[in-house]
C-alpha cells in the first residue's frame, strides 16, 4: 500500500495539535521557572519512547487491537488493564471539552451560555464519532490541509514581539530535575498522554507506518516548544505565568496593520478548534469502542448516544474552573498509567504473543 | 453486487431536520446588532478627589454625521461606570474596538496597576490598546479635542498608528506591555505624554517613565527617539546635529557585552546607525557630522540613563542582558539593587549611507 500509514500519522499529529496550544503552556509555566526546554524535551522523549513501544507491541501482535492483545491473557485481564484507561479518557474528554467551551466564551462568545457551546461541541464530536474511524481519518487529512496554512501564518506572525533574551538563562542556575515531581508538571503531561491510545484500536484498514509516525512526532516537537516559548519570549516567565491562556494572549499582542482583520487570534482559535474537535471525536470513538467490546449486548448507535449524553451531563455538572483544575490533579495516577504503563504492558504482551506464535510455527 | 440506496422516507426525514436546523445558521444568539452598540475608540481615565475613577468615552457616531459623542461618569470600578453608562444610553457600550486609553497625569503618578490588570483580564478590551498620558486635566483635553476634530473620531488613533501618524519621537506602549512592566523584573516602559495642541490636534511633549504601573519621571521627545533607537524602532527618525546638519536614521543595530564583577553589573553597548543626510549648514565634513552625532546621542542616552537609574526604572530593559549572570531571585532585585549601580557605556558608530540627491555636503 503506497499511502498506508499516512492517515494514522496525520490523525496523531492533528489530535496533539488540538491539545498543545491551549491548556499546556499555562500548566508548564506554573511547573517550571527556568530552562523550559529541558522539561519539554524530557516529556517529549518519554512520549516518543512510549509511543514506539506501543506501536511495536501492536506490530508484534499482528493487526490485533489492544483489547484482543490483553484478552489473550485471560477474560478478566482487559477489564483490569483497560478500565483505568477508560476512566482517564472519560475525565480527559470532559476536562478538554469543558475547558474549550470555557475558552470560547472567554475569547469571543462572551454572551452565549456555556451549555449551548458545550452542546454544539458535543454534537459535532458525536456526529464525527458516529461516522466511524475511517471517516475521521479522512477528516483529519482534510483538516490538516485546510488549517495548516492559517496556523503557520499566525505562528510566524507571533514572533513580532519576541525578546530573545527571555530565553536566557538557557540552563537555569542550579537546574535540577525536581520539576518531574511537580504536580503542575504531571498535569501538563496530559498533552502527551491522551492522544495516542486510539492507535491501538485502529482497524486493519488504517495501518500504522513507523516511519510516518516518526515524522509526525518530529513535527510536533517544534509545536510543543513554540507553545511555551512564544509566550515566554513575549512576556517573560513572571508575566506569562499569570495568564490562563498564554498562547492566546501572545497572539493577541500581534499588531498587523496591513491585514484587514484586527485580531488574528480568531484564525488561530478556529483552526485549532477544528483540530480539537477531531481529538474529542477520536476520544469519544475510543470510549465507544471500549464500551462496545465490554458490553456487546448494547445495540450499535445506542451505546454511543448513551455515552454522549452521560458525558454531556457530567460536563454540565462541573461547577467551576477550579474544580476542573482539581480534577486534572486528581487523575494524575491514571494519567501516568495510560501514559507509561499501558504502552509498556502492550509491548510485553505483544512480545509474548509473538514468541508464542513463533513456537507454534516451530512445533507444527 | 447490491447497490445501497437511501430510502425516500429517510431522505425526507433528513431534509426536515436540516430545515429545522436552518435558523441556527445565522448564529444569532443574544448578541446585539451593531447599530445597537456604542463603540468607543478612546477611553480617558482620571481620579476624582474622592479617589473614584472618572471615565470619559469618545464614541464616534455610526451614521454619516461623523460626530463624536463624549460621555463621562464616575464610580469605583471601571466596569461599574461602563455599566452605568450603558444603562443611561440608548445603546450598549462595547469596548471591543477601544484603541487608546488616556489617563491623566495625577492618576498615572498614583499608580495604575489595578486598571491595567482589569484591562488584561477583560474579555473584550484588546491587549493591543495603546496607552497615553495627558498632561492636561482630561475634561479640558476632551473638550478641546471635540472642538477641534469636528469630522472624525479617528484623529487620536491615527496619531499613534504605525501606518499613519506615528513618529519615532513618540513612545509606543500597549496594555500588554504595561502589564508586563508591572510583573516583569527587568522591563519598564515609556508612555507618550500628550496635550491638545495649539495648531494641531495633539501635541506630544515627551514620554513618561512608568515603573510598575506608576509614573516616576518624564523624558523629552528627543530622548524618546534614543530610547526607540534602543528598542530598534527608530527607523526614519530625524536627528538635528547641532549647527551642522539634520540626518535621518535608516536602520540601527545594537550589540551588547555584559558581565558581573564583585556583584556589580557592567554593560558595554554598541549602537550602529545608518543615516542619510537631509540638510547641512555651511560645509561640515562628514567626519564632523559623525563625531557630533555620536556625541549627541551618547550624551542624550547618558542623561536618559542617569534619570532612569534615579527612578530605578529600567526602561531600556538592560536587565535582560544579565539573565545569564543573575539567578531569578537576584533578578527580582534587579531594579532596586543592581540597576542603580550598573556601569553602562554606550558607543555610537554611525555610517553615512548617502547624501541624498547632492554629491557634496
Amino acid at each position: 500500500m503506497a499511502k498506508g500509514g499516512l492517515q494514522s500519522a496525520v490523525m496523531y499529529v492533528v489530535c496533539h495539535m488540538g491539545l498543545i496550544f491551549f491548556l499546556y503552556p499555562s500548566r508548564f509555566f506554573s511547573a517550571m521557572q527556568t530552562g523550559h526546554w529541558i522539561g519539554i524535551v524530557f516529556s517529549y522523549a518519554v512520549q516518543m519512547t512510549v509511543v514506539f513501544l506501543y506501536i511495536m507491541g501492536l506490530r508484534f501482535a499482528k493487526n490485533q487491537t489492544v483489547i484482543d492483545i490483553f484478552r489473550s491473557a485471560g477474560r478478566v485481564v482487559p477489564w483490569i488493564v483497560l478500565l483505568p484507561a477508560f476512566l482517564y479518557l472519560v475525565v480527559a474528554f470532559i476536562v478538554t471539552i469543558r475547558a474549550y467551551s470555557e475558552m470560547l466564551t472567554l475569547i469571543f462568545l462572551s454572551n452565549t451560555p456555556l451549555w449551548a457551546i458545550l452542546l454544539l461541541l458535543f454534537l459535532v464530536a458525536f456526529v464525527m464519532a458516529w461516522q466511524g474511524i475511517g471517516s475521521m481519518a479522512r477528516t483529519a487529512l482534510l483538516l490538516a490541509i485546510l488549517f495548516s496554512g492559517p496556523l503557520l501564518f499566525v505562528l510566524y506572525l507571533s514572533f513580532q514581539n519576541v525578546d530573545w533574551y527571555y530565553a536566557l538563562p538557557f540552563v537555569g542556575h542550579k537546574q535540577t530535575f525536581t520539576f518531574i515531581m511537580d504536580v503542575e508538571f504531571q498535569v501538563s503531561l496530559f498533552v502527551y498522554a491522551g492522544g495516542f491510545f486510539f492507535l491501538g484500536l485502529l482497524p486493519v484498514s488504517i495501518p500504522i507506518n513507523m516511519k510516518k509516525m516518526a515524522i509526525g512526532g518530529l513535527l510536533l516537537l517544534p509545536m510543543y516548544l513554540l507553545s511555551v516559548y512564544l509566550p515566554l519570549l513575549t512576556f517573560g516567565q513572571s508575566t506569562a505565568e499569570l495568564y490562563e491562556f498564554p498562547m492566546l494572549m501572545t497572539i493577541d499582542t500581534v499588531n498587523v496593520t496591513w491585514l484587514m482583520f484586527d485580531r488574528i487570534t480568531i484564525f488561530f482559535l478556529l483552526s485549532l478548534m477544528a483540530f480539537a474537535l477531531l481529538y474529542m471525536a477520536v476520544t469519544l470513538w475510543t470510549l465507544m469502542t471500549l464500551t462496545k467490546k465490554a458490553l456487546p449486548f448494547i445495540p450499535d448507535p445506542y451505546g454511543l448516544i448513551g455515552l454522549t449524553i452521560l458525558l454531556f451531563v457530567i460536563s454540565l455538572a462541573i461547577p467551576d474552573w477550579d474544580f476542573l483544575k482539581q480534577l486534572q490533579i486528581g487523575i494524575i495516577p491514571l494519567r501516568l498509567y495510560i501514559f507509561i504503563v499501558i504502552p509498556v504492558l502492550t509491548f510485553i504482551m505483544g512480545w509474548r504473543l509473538k514468541n508464542k506464535a513463533n513456537r507454534k510455527a516451530e512445533v507444527s | 453486487m447490491m447497490i445501497i440506496r437511501t430510502p425516500f422516507r429517510w431522505r425526507m426525514k433528513l431534509l426536515t431536520v436540516s430545515i429545522i436546523l436552518l435558523p441556527l445558521l445565522s448564529g444569532c444568539w443574544d448578541n446585539k446588532d451593531i447599530n445597537h452598540r456604542a463603540l468607543p475608540v478612546i477611553m480617558g481615565i482620571s481620579l476624582t478627589e474622592h479617589n473614584q475613577y472618572k471615565i470619559f468615552l469618545d464614541i464616534p457616531s455610526t451614521d454619516d454625521s461623523n460626530n463624536i459623542t463624549i460621555v463621562s461618569g464616575t464610580g469605583d470600578t471601571i466596569n461599574e461606570i461602563i455599566d452605568h453608562m450603558s444603562m443611561n444610553m440608548e445603546s450598549q457600550v462595547d469596548l471591543l474596538h477601544l484603541k487608546i486609553v488616556i489617563v491623566d497625569k495625577n492618576f498615572a503618578q498614583s499608580g495604575m496597576q489595578d486598571v491595567v490588570s482589569a484591562f488584561n483580564r477583560s474579555r473584550d478590551i484588546s491587549s493591543k490598546t495603546l496607552f497615553a498620558i495627558s498632561e492636561q486635566p482630561l475634561e479640558q483635553f476632551f473638550s478641546e479635542m471635540k472642538a477641534k476634530t469636528l469630522n472624525s473620531g479617528n484623529v487620536l488613533y491615527d496619531f499613534f498608528e504605525k501606518n499613519a501618524g506615528w513618529n519615532p519621537q513618540l513612545a509606543d506602549t500597549r496594555v500588554w506591555q504595561m502589564f508586563r512592566s508591572i510583573n516583569s523584573y527587568t522591563h519598564d516602559v515609556i508612555v507618550p505624554l500628550i496635550r491638545s495642541g495649539k495648531t494641531t490636534n495633539i501635541e506630544c511633549i515627551g514620554s513618561a517613565i512608568i515603573k510598575n504601573g506608576k509614573m516616576t519621571g518624564q523624558i523629552s521627545p528627543e530622548e524618546t527617539l534614543v530610547a526607540n533607537a534602543f528598542y530598534g524602532k527608530s527607523a526614519y527618525g530625524k536627528l538635528e546635529v547641532m549647527d551642522s546638519a539634520t540626518v535621518q536614521i535608516i536602520s540601527n543595530k545594537l550589540t551588547h557585552k555584559s558581565w558581573m564583577k564583585n556583584d556589580q553589573a557592567f554593560l558595554r553597548s554598541n549602537l550602529k546607525l545608518n543615516v542619510t543626510i537631509l540638510d547641512s549648514k555651511g560645509h561640515p565634513t562628514e567626519q564632523e557630522i559623525k563625531d557630533k552625532l555620536e556625541q549627541l546621542l551618547t550624551s542624550r542616552l547618558e542623561h536618559l540613563f542617569k534619570q532612569t537609574q534615579q527612578d530605578e526604572a529600567d526602561i531600556l530593559a538592560l536587565g535582560q542582558y544579565f539573565r545569564n549572570d543573575l539567578t531569578r531571585e537576584q533578578l527580582s532585585r534587579w531594579r532596586s539593587e543592581y540597576y542603580p549601580e550598573l556601569d553602562f557605556e554606550l558607543k555610537v558608530t554611525t555610517k553615512i549611507e548617502n547624501r541624498g540627491n547632492l554629491k557634496n555636503l
